[in-house]
C-alpha cells in the first residue's frame, strides 16, 4: 500500500512538471496605488474626474470600437500646475474578461504603460516590459488620431495586444482633453477605429 | 540499469493514467451513442450540474427593493426590474437612492464593486479596488445623507464624489441608519429575471464533451488532460521499447 502512495506521489509530480504554467497568467500585478506612487513620484497626485460628454463619448467608441461603458472617468494629475502628466486607469476587455491598464502622459506623450490586472486565461505576455516600453514616447498623429509609431504584436495574445494599443489611444485622447484645448472631439483629429 | 528505470516509471505512469483511461473510454464510448441514448437533446437541470457553468437556477434571484421597484441580481447579471443594466462582481449587497449635492443617483452595490447610476439608469462609473474600495462590501446603508459601507475590513463613511473612506467604529454609527435589506421579489419577477438570464440549455452531451476534454474543470482541466495526453504518449513510447527489448511486465 505504502509504495504505492509513493508511486502515486512520484506519478503526480510528473504530471505538474508537465503542466504549462502559461494558465499563470492571471492576477494583480500592480495596485493603483503603486502605479500612481511610481508616476508621480515623489509627489501626490491629485484626482479628477473627467464628464463625458456625447461628443467625447462617439470619439471614444470610435478610438475602442464600442460605447465607453460610463458617464464619468477617472483620472490623476500632477499637484504642480506647470506640469502636464496625468495618469488613468481604464479597463479593457480582451478576449472576455477586462484587463486593468494603467497609464502615464506627459506633454502629450506617454511616459509608462503598467498592466495592473489581468483576468483572462491567454495574452498575459502584455504585461512583460518587452511590450509596454513599445508604448514610451508615443503620441497621437494627425489626421486619425493613431499611435505615432507602429507597436510590434505578440502571438498568441492579439486580442490583448489591440486592448493595450486601444487603451493607449484613449489615454492620450483623454489627455489632450484634460491638459489642453488641441483636440476637442471632432476638431483636429478623426479618429479612425 | 536504464531499462529497470524504465519500467520503473513505466509502471507508475500507468497507474497514474489508468483511471483517467477509464474517465476518456467511459465518456468516449458515451459521446459515440449521445443520438440513441438521447444524451444530446436532455437538458441538465440538475443545480449542482448547472453550477459547474456558473447558471444560476432560477431560486437564486437576489433583490433589494428600491422605493418601489427592485434591483437584483442572478448569474452574475443586474437587472432593474426585468431590465438588465450590467454585471454583478461578487453577489449583490444593496441598493439604495443616494441624493448627492447635484443630482439622485442610485448606488448598486456588489461585493467588488459600487455602480453609480443615474436616475435614468445610465451607468456612471463602476468603482472597484483599484479606485481604493474597501472590499469585500457586505451592505450599505444611509446615515443622516451619507453613504455608510460595511466591508470585511471595517466600517466606512464613503463619499463618491471625492472617492475617499472614513473608517468609523460600529458604536459611533447613529442608530438612524438605514441599511439596505434583501426582500424576495414578486414571483412575476422572479421568473421575467429567470427568463433573461444567458442561459442555453446545457445538455448531457455538452457536460460528456466538457468532462472528455477536461473543460468542465476550466483551463486547468483542459492543461490536465493534455497531461495526461503527454503520459499516454510516453506510456506508449516507453511499452514500445521494452517490447522490442524483449522484456516481460
Amino acid at each position: 500500500m505504502k509504495r504505492v502512495t509513493k508511486q502515486l506521489i512520484q506519478a503526480s509530480a510528473l504530471v505538474l512538471c508537465l503542466l504549462p504554467f502559461s494558465a499563470l497568467g492571471k492576477g494583480i500585478y500592480l495596485t493603483a496605488d503603486a502605479f500612481l506612487a511610481e508616476s508621480f513620484a515623489p509627489a501626490q497626485p491629485l484626482m479628477e474626474s473627467l464628464w463625458l460628454t456625447d461628443d467625447i463619448r462617439g470619439s471614444a467608441k470610435q478610438i475602442l470600437n464600442h460605447a465607453y461603458p460610463g458617464l464619468r472617468i477617472r483620472y490623476w494629475r500632477d499637484s504642480e500646475e506647470s506640469s502636464q502628466r496625468t495618469a488613468w486607469i481604464l479597463n479593457e476587455v480582451g478576449k472576455t474578461r477586462p484587463i486593468t491598464i494603467g497609464i502615464a502622459i506627459a506633454d502629450d506623450e506617454i511616459e509608462r504603460v503598467r498592466i495592473l490586472e489581468f483576468r483572462e486565461s491567454r495574452g498575459a505576455e502584455v504585461r512583460m516590459d518587452f511590450f509596454t516600453r513599445q508604448f514610451i514616447g508615443l503620441s497621437l498623429q494627425p489626421p486619425k488620431g493613431l499611435l505615432s509609431e507602429s507597436i510590434d504584436g505578440i502571438s498568441g495574445a492579439t486580442l490583448s495586444v489591440k486592448a493595450v494599443k486601444k487603451t493607449a489611444r484613449f489615454a492620450l485622447f483623454l489627455h489632450q482633453l484634460v491638459t489642453n484645448d488641441k483636440p476637442v472631439a471632432g476638431e483636429e483629429l478623426v479618429f479612425s477605429p | 540499469m536504464l531499462s529497470e528505470l524504465l519500467k520503473r516509471w513505466h509502471g507508475r505512469v500507468g497507474v497514474l493514467a489508468a483511471s483517467f483511461v477509464l474517465l476518456l473510454a467511459f465518456t468516449g464510448l458515451c459521446l459515440n451513442h449521445v443520438s440513441s441514448w438521447g444524451f444530446d437533446t436532455k437538458a441538465i437541470r440538475s443545480p449542482g450540474l448547472l453550477a459547474l457553468y456558473g447558471m444560476a437556477e432560477v431560486g437564486t434571484v437576489i433583490s433589494y427593493p428600491l422605493n418601489d421597484v427592485f434591483v437584483s441580481e442572478s448569474n452574475g447579471q443586474l437587472f432593474y426590474q426585468a431590465k438588465e443594466i450590467g454585471h454583478c462582481e461578487g453577489s449583490l449587497v444593496g441598493a439604495l437612492e443616494f441624493r448627492s449635492k447635484t443630482a439622485s443617483q442610485i448606488i448598486v452595490a456588489c461585493e467588488q464593486a459600487l455602480l453609480l447610476f443615474s436616475s435614468s439608469l445610465q451607468l456612471i462609473e463602476k468603482v472597484g479596488a483599484a479606485f481604493g474600495l474597501p472590499i469585500a462590501v457586505q451592505r450599505i446603508g444611509l446615515v443622516d445623507g451619507d453613504l455608510l459601507i460595511d466591508t470585511s475590513s471595517g466600517l466606512f463613511y464613503a463619499d463618491l464624489d471625492t472617492l475617499s473612506w472614513a473608517a468609523v467604529e460600529e458604536g459611533e454609527i447613529p442608530r438612524s441608519s438605514q441599511w439596505s435589506e434583501p426582500s424576495p421579489p414578486p414571483e412575476t419577477l422572479k421568473r421575467a429575471v429567470a427568463e433573461s438570464i444567458d442561459r442555453a440549455d446545457i445538455t448531457y452531451e455538452r457536460l460528456l464533451l466538457d468532462i472528455h476534454s477536461g473543460r468542465i474543470l476550466g483551463e486547468w482541466g483542459v492543461y490536465l488532460v493534455d497531461a495526461m495526453a503527454l503520459l499516454f504518449m510516453l506510456l506508449a513510447i516507453s511499452g514500445l521499447i521494452l517490447w522490442s527489448k524483449g522484456r516481460k511486465f
